[in-house]
């Protein structure tokens, strides 16, 4: 039974429970518009469109793998972040944005990720001014380190006390929306089968959460070759729509 | 022919030391347990200790244990080869062939690895964890080249599991963690995510501890357009990129090896020019 102390007052007079307002927030953070630059990225996926190598037909299956490799290593990442303790916090942030780092051979796509995460964190402490949040951001500045999009995804969830399972199906759903939607500017693909793509994902999604708790470091081995050398190639392409 | 139950597994090890005396480098084997084997090393007229890696057995067997530790210690020069490709052999079980491999270097030293193609036949189950760590102005070169089986015998992605990790480490700090599981069974490898229409997979990385990301940036633009020439769709993709700090990783995917193992040099070739002003050496193969 929930207690009084669980539920607020809002202005309306409604009752909310602290876990339905933190819910609310993480939908806001992981919601498409958030305004930290998402949908300018491709991560590869545009040259692998331009190669000829990516259609509509295979992109169900794509996606699929996508969320099976990407998604155990940005998942991965993000349960860190979200299990940071305040014990050596600095040097346990620092130490997991450097793992992101090398976990991303393609310059593109770690630029992109490590932009996304500095927009983040920026936005969320613009938004709630946890001190927590503050110490990564000062820390970013001073060590010139990249902060990384799903290890601030994480944090930022833990700092709101949103669960992990939720956490991580909310950022999964992000990343994965987000290629969809850049499939949709370079692929005949339309409003309905996008989201029928993104339905269809959810059990991928649902398998990637449930194993994400029990994945040691020494198991990550997230595998995208193909999509790595794209991104690597993205430079080379004439015309380009999205920055990687 | 013998059943695998009745296999002797094989636990190698080599234990390499490489020192400098008066400016060359010279081998020290400390260790080395069968079927991993070192003749002896070659110097080159640049001082560089010339190696070929020696696999008696002619492949990894399911349930072999390989290990292979390298120091180079400081201002050394070592280049590696093997002396062919190394053969996977099937698993009946679920025993895993494994091999590691440990590399330290140290300051100012450099590392030239040359590698035949790694070729895991159809059920094998293999993992190779590859750690390297790099000082102070330590370089490298290092390449890995994977066949998708023997495709002379119509065998492509037949094996069971490949566990392939190089984890790369500067002045302590992770640089580069390039981990892959490919198992056909679960990924359809022929997804763009992973190989594509594409069978052969190359992967380069060269590094240069110290060297600023400005260096970094104008090295990756000269080797992307030796890249973009020997991109050629349906036949052969390149791509290059920089690494977070002190290098950047080559990768290659072809329908044929000849096109990896050829082109593959002319990037060191590129690059050691770049880096340390000189050229270097071919192992004699045919490529």
């Amino acid at each position: 039974m929930p207690r009084l102390g669980d539920f607020l007052l809002g202005y309306t007079g409604v009752m909310m429970s602290n876990a339905a307002l933190a819910q609310l927030k993480l939908l806001q953070l992981a919601d498409s518009a958030l305004p930290i630059g998402t949908t300018a990225h491709s991560y590869g996926v545009e040259s692998l469109v331009a190669e000829g190598q990516l259609g509509v037909a295979g992109l169900g299956q794509f996606l699929r793998a996508f969320v099976h490799e990407s998604g155990q290593l940005e998942a991965y990442l993000a349960y860190q972040a979200w299990q940071l303790g305040a014990a050596e916090f600095s040097q346990a942030w620092l130490d997991l944005n450097a793992q992101a780092a090398a976990f991303k051979p393609a310059r593109e796509s770690r630029h992109a990720s490590a932009v996304l995460g500095r927009r983040l964190l920026s936005l969320a402490l613009q938004l709630e001014p946890l001190p927590r949040w503050q110490q990564a951001i000062t820390l970013a500045q001073t060590q010139q380190i990249e902060t990384h999009h799903s290890c601030v995804f994480g944090l930022v969830a833990a700092g709101l006390a949103i669960e992990a399972e939720a956490m991580l199906a909310a950022l999964l759903q992000q990343m994965t929306l987000s290629l969809i939607l850049a499939c949709q500017k370079i692929l005949p693909l339309g409003q309905v089968q996008a989201q029928q793509l993104l339905w269809q994902l959810h059990p991928s999604i649902q398998a990637v959460v449930a194993q994400t708790p029990s994945t040691s470091f020494a198991d990550l081995a997230s595998c995208s070759i193909g999509l790595d050398g794209a991104s690597m190639r993205h430079p080379l392409l004439g015309t380009r729509l999205f920055i990687s | 022919m013998q059943s695998p139950s009745r296999l002797e597994r094989m636990h190698g090890h080599l234990a390499l030391d490489f020192t400098l005396k008066q400016q060359r480098t010279r081998l020290m084997v400390r260790e080395h347990r069968p079927p991993l084997q070192v003749v002896r090393d070659f110097g080159l007229a640049d001082g560089t200790s010339f190696v070929h890696l020696h696999n008696v057995a002619g492949g990894v067997l399911a349930g072999d244990q390989l290990t292979t530790t390298i120091n180079l210690a400081a201002a050394t020069k070592v280049q590696l080869t093997t002396t062919s490709s190394t053969r996977i052999y099937r698993s009946d079980g679920e025993q895993v062939a494994y091999q590691a491999v440990q590399a330290n270097l140290a300051e100012h030293s450099l590392l030239e690895y040359w590698p035949d193609t790694t070729i895991p036949f159809a059920e094998s189950l293999y993992q190779q964890q590859t750690r390297i760590d790099l000082a102070d102005d330590a370089g490298l070169c290092w390449w890995e080249f994977l066949a998708p089986g023997r495709e002379a015998y119509g065998e492509r992605f037949a094996y069971r599991r490949l566990r392939l990790d190089c984890d790369i480490y500067a002045l302590g700090r992770p640089l580069l963690l390039d981990r892959m599981r490919l198992q056909p069974s679960l990924q359809q490898l022929n997804n763009p995510l992973y190989f594509g229409n594409y069978s052969y997979l190359a992967t380069g990385y060269i590094c240069r501890v110290g060297l600023d990301a400005a260096q970094w940036k104008a090295l990756e633009a000269t080797l992307m357009a030796f890249a973009a020439s020997q991109t050629k769709l349906g036949r052969c993709l390149w791509g290059v990129s920089c690494l977070a700090a002190h290098g950047l990783m080559i990768r290659g995917l072809s329908t044929n090896s000849r096109d990896l193992l050829a082109t593959a040099f002319e990037y060191w070739r590129i690059a050691k020019q770049a880096l340390y002003g000189t050229s270097p050496n071919l192992p004699r193969k045919i490529y």
